[in-house]
Parts: C-alpha cells; sequence; structure tokens
C-alpha cells in the first residue's frame, strides 16, 4: 500500500489550530498532522534542526498548510524560504488566507503557491484545495 | 543735431525697448506654462521697468499660492493615505476574531444541538446571524477600498455570462426566475466592477423580494453613446419619499423584514457606474416591483 502523506500545519493562532484539526476530524482523515506555531518552528521542522532533530519522528511533510498572518517569520517569508530550496520547493503548499487581499500579495511575490484555501478550514474547502494539486491519493479518508 | 543722427539714435532706443518686451514677453510665456521662479530682468527707470516690477510681484505672489496649494494637496493626499490604510487594517484584523466567533458558534449547534435546548439554539443563532451582518459591512468596505486603489480596465464583457457568474455566489435559499439578455448582448467595462454591480443589484433584488418566486429580468442595449442596462424585480418596489436617499453611504431603508447587509451596496454600484461616466436611475411602482437603469457611456 502507498505510504499516506504526513501534513504540516503552520499556523499560530490557538483558534485556527482547533478549526483546523476539527474539520480534518470531520473529514474522517487520518493523516498525521504536525502543528507548528510560527515561520522559524517552521523552518526547524523542515530542516530537522533543534527539537525536530528526529528525522524519524519528525519526517518530511508530504504537504504544508501555511498561514499568512504569523508574528516573528511571516507566511511570505517562510514560502520564499521553502521556494528558494532545491529539496523543499518540491513539498506542494496550500496558503491559509484571510482575505482575497492576502492573495493577491502572495501572488505579487509569483512564490508559486499551489492552492489557497480562505480561513476558517473546513474539510470540503481544503478537499477542493487539495484536488487542484494531484495529491488527492495521499489522503487518507475513513469510509 | 543732424538728421542722421537723430535716426540712428531714434533705432537704437526702438531696439532697447523693443528687445525689454520681447523679454517681458518670455517671462509671462514661462508664467503661462506653469514656472513660477522666472523674474523679469529690467532695472530702468521708465515705464517698462514699472512694468517688470510689477510682473515679477504678481509672479511672486502666485509662486507662494501655487506652493500653498500644493502643501494642501499633499497634507489631503496623506490623510486620505492614511485614512485608507487604517480602514484596510481595521476592516483585516476584524475579520479573524469575527470568523473565530462565527466558527465557534457553528460547532456549538453542529456538535451539541442534541444537548441544547430550544432557546439556547436561538441564542446561538443570534450570534451566527449578527457576526454575518458584520462580515457583509466588512465585504463592503474592503470593496470601496479596492475601487480607490485599483484603477479602472476596460475588458468586452458579455452581460449574461457576468450575471450568471454573479448569481451562483449569490447565497441564497429562495426561488430565482430569472430572464438574461441576449447571448450577443456586449458591452465594454471594467469586468471585476460590473460583477460588484450585479451582485448587489441582484442580491437586493432577492433580499428584499416578498413573493412567493422572485422573479428578476435583465435586459439592455447599445445605444449610440452609451450602453443601457435594465434590472427588473418583483419585489415590493422602493417608496416614491425613499427613492433620493437609496444610494446614500450605509443607509438602509427601513424594511419590516430585518435584513442583512448595511445597504452600503447601492453607494457601491452608483460608485462604479460613476466611474464608467455613466448614471443609474431608478423606477419603482409599490407592491409591484422596481427597475434599475443603468447607463454606461462607450468608450
Amino acid at each position: 500500500m502507498e505510504k499516506k502523506i504526513d501534513i504540516l500545519l503552520v499556523e499560530d493562532d490557538e483558534n485556527d489550530i482547533l478549526i483546523t484539526k476539527r474539520a480534518f476530524k470531520k473529514g474522517k482523515l487520518t493523516n498525521r498532522v504536525f502543528v507548528v506555531r510560527d515561520g522559524e518552528e517552521a523552518l526547524d521542522f523542515l530542516y530537522h534542526r533543534g527539537k525536530y532533530k528526529d528525522e524519524e519522528k519528525f519526517p518530511r511533510p508530504g504537504l504544508i498548510l501555511l498561514d499568512i498572518n504569523m508574528p516573528k517569520m511571516d507566511g511570505i517569508e517562510v514560502l520564499k524560504r521553502i521556494k528558494n530550496d532545491p529539496e523543499l520547493k518540491k513539498i506542494p503548499v496550500i496558503m491559509l488566507t484571510i482575505s482575497q487581499r492576502d492573495q493577491d500579495i502572495i501572488e505579487s511575490y509569483q512564490l508559486g503557491v499551489n492552492s489557497y484555501i480562505v480561513k476558517p478550514v473546513e474539510f470540503e474547502k481544503f478537499r477542493e484545495a487539495v484536488s487542484t494539486i494531484d495529491l488527492y491519493w495521499a489522503l487518507n479518508e475513513l469510509p | 543735431m543732424n538728421c542722421h543722427k537723430i535716426r540712428k539714435e531714434y533705432h537704437r532706443y526702438r531696439k532697447r525697448v523693443e528687445e525689454k518686451i520681447t523679454h517681458i514677453l518670455s517671462v509671462l510665456s514661462e508664467v503661462s506654462l506653469g514656472d513660477f521662479n522666472v523674474k523679469a530682468e529690467i532695472r530702468s527707470k521708465d515705464i517698462l521697468g514699472a512694468l517688470a516690477v510689477g510682473i515679477n510681484e504678481m509672479v511672486g505672489n502666485l509662486r507662494r499660492m501655487n506652493e500653498e496649494q500644493i502643501r494642501k494637496a499633499k497634507i489631503l493626499e496623506r490623510a486620505k493615505n492614511n485614512m485608507e490604510e487604517m480602514m484596510y487594517a481595521v476592516s483585516h484584523d476584524l475579520r479573524n476574531p469575527l470568523r473565530t466567533i462565527i466558527s465557534f458558534s457553528q460547532f456549538l449547534m453542529e456538535d451539541y444541538g442534541d444537548v441544547l435546548d430550544e432557546r439556547a439554539k436561538d441564542y446561538i443563532l443570534r450570534v451566527i446571524k449578527a457576526g454575518k451582518k458584520i462580515f457583509t459591512f466588512l465585504d463592503a468596505v474592503s470593496q470601496l477600498l479596492y475601487l480607490e486603489r485599483i484603477p479602472l480596465t476596460y475588458k468586452r464583457i458579455s452581460v449574461k455570462r457576468a450575471v450568471q457568474q454573479v448569481i451562483k455566489n449569490l447565497d441564497t435559499h429562495r426561488r430565482i426566475k430569472i430572464k438574461y439578455p441576449s447571448r450577443t448582448f456586449f458591452i465594454k467595462a471594467d469586468p471585476e466592477r460590473m460583477k460588484m454591480v450585479f451582485y448587489h443589484l441582484l442580491k437586493n433584488a432577492v433580499q428584499y423580494n416578498d413573493k412567493e418566486e422572485v422573479e428578476i429580468e435583465i435586459g439592455g442595449k447599445v445605444k449610440r453613446d452609451f450602453y443601457e442596462i435594465w434590472i427588473k424585480d418583483n419585489g415590493p418596489g422602493i417608496p416614491k419619499y425613499a427613492i433620493p436617499k437609496i444610494f446614500k453611504i450605509f443607509r438602509k431603508l427601513h424594511h419590516p423584514k430585518e435584513d442583512e447587509g448595511p445597504g452600503v451596496g447601492l453607494t457601491i454600484v452608483r460608485e462604479i457606474i460613476q466611474e464608467h461616466e455613466g448614471e443609474i436611475r431608478v423606477e419603482s411602482e409599490p407592491k409591484k416591483g422596481s427597475i434599475f437603469y443603468l447607463r454606461i457611456k462607450k468608450i
């Protein structure tokens, strides 16, 4: 059987973490979801630095959900780092935005985002976003 | 003095006068082109010298007035930019906490609906409804800011297709019977803005409608200098006294049914039509419905 991907959620807002996890639960999604709270932590996770040293325990995710508004290093900056890294840039990134304006900002940087979800993350929206990046097979939904 | 000498003297004098006048004319021409830093350099104590002094004073005053105006315009521009920035920040930053309020209220209904009594559920629905009202308002604010920020771009638009797209996004459970304009009715206008126009007009037509079935008819004509589009509904109509008020910003008609939305929609519509150098007017018959006529200048 094909290995199902892990998802990395980069989100600082406690409420939004809860909303997103609930959406996955409602959608009966069983992929593993790792949560990091800001941009720097996201990069630590992706580069196996600091407390994410253990590559077994914290494997490279197959999909990143990246919030645009975060303290310290924001989503745009994280996205730039990911897309400038020959290895990391293969991982599809779905940006979490608040409004159309956010999308305009991201697109103006031409950073090659794979898809967007306007928050709140609902399972239907997530499914739709994933379907546009040909990753659907990698989701693990219970019947 | 002999005749020859007098003539020579006269010619010299005449040449000097002509030079001075030419100089004054060139100064005036600079000034008329908007350069207020020029000066007539004539120091003679004759009438041309006096003229030069007068002109220099006038130019000096013009320069000071011009500087004052530029200074004021800059202050105004800065204030406008600050205001827009602030409005954007407020509408953007409010969105997130508001969304959280609505989301968790909905979760309460979905996850605990079976253990809550009717009154508790009614309270929660009121929270959700009020939250959505603010959301509509924030959307309107960001649309107004969009109009400020993004310049007009003209493209060929099929009115029928634009309306079809808008209808899809209309969040309503009402039954709508709609008559579209001919497939071949095209206009040249800003597509994003025209979608906003149709959105607000159709939203109002549906939202205020008091009939069993909402009937909307959209038609149009290409005239010599402008396009005309009309949108007709079978709603309750607008009382005559209220018609002048309906385009005022954030004004909502008193309506027996409490409605969503702050009524900023029509203000946005009028704003956009004016940007297209057009006109909007409404004819209405109480109980039978309204027709909105849009005219958009051909370019």
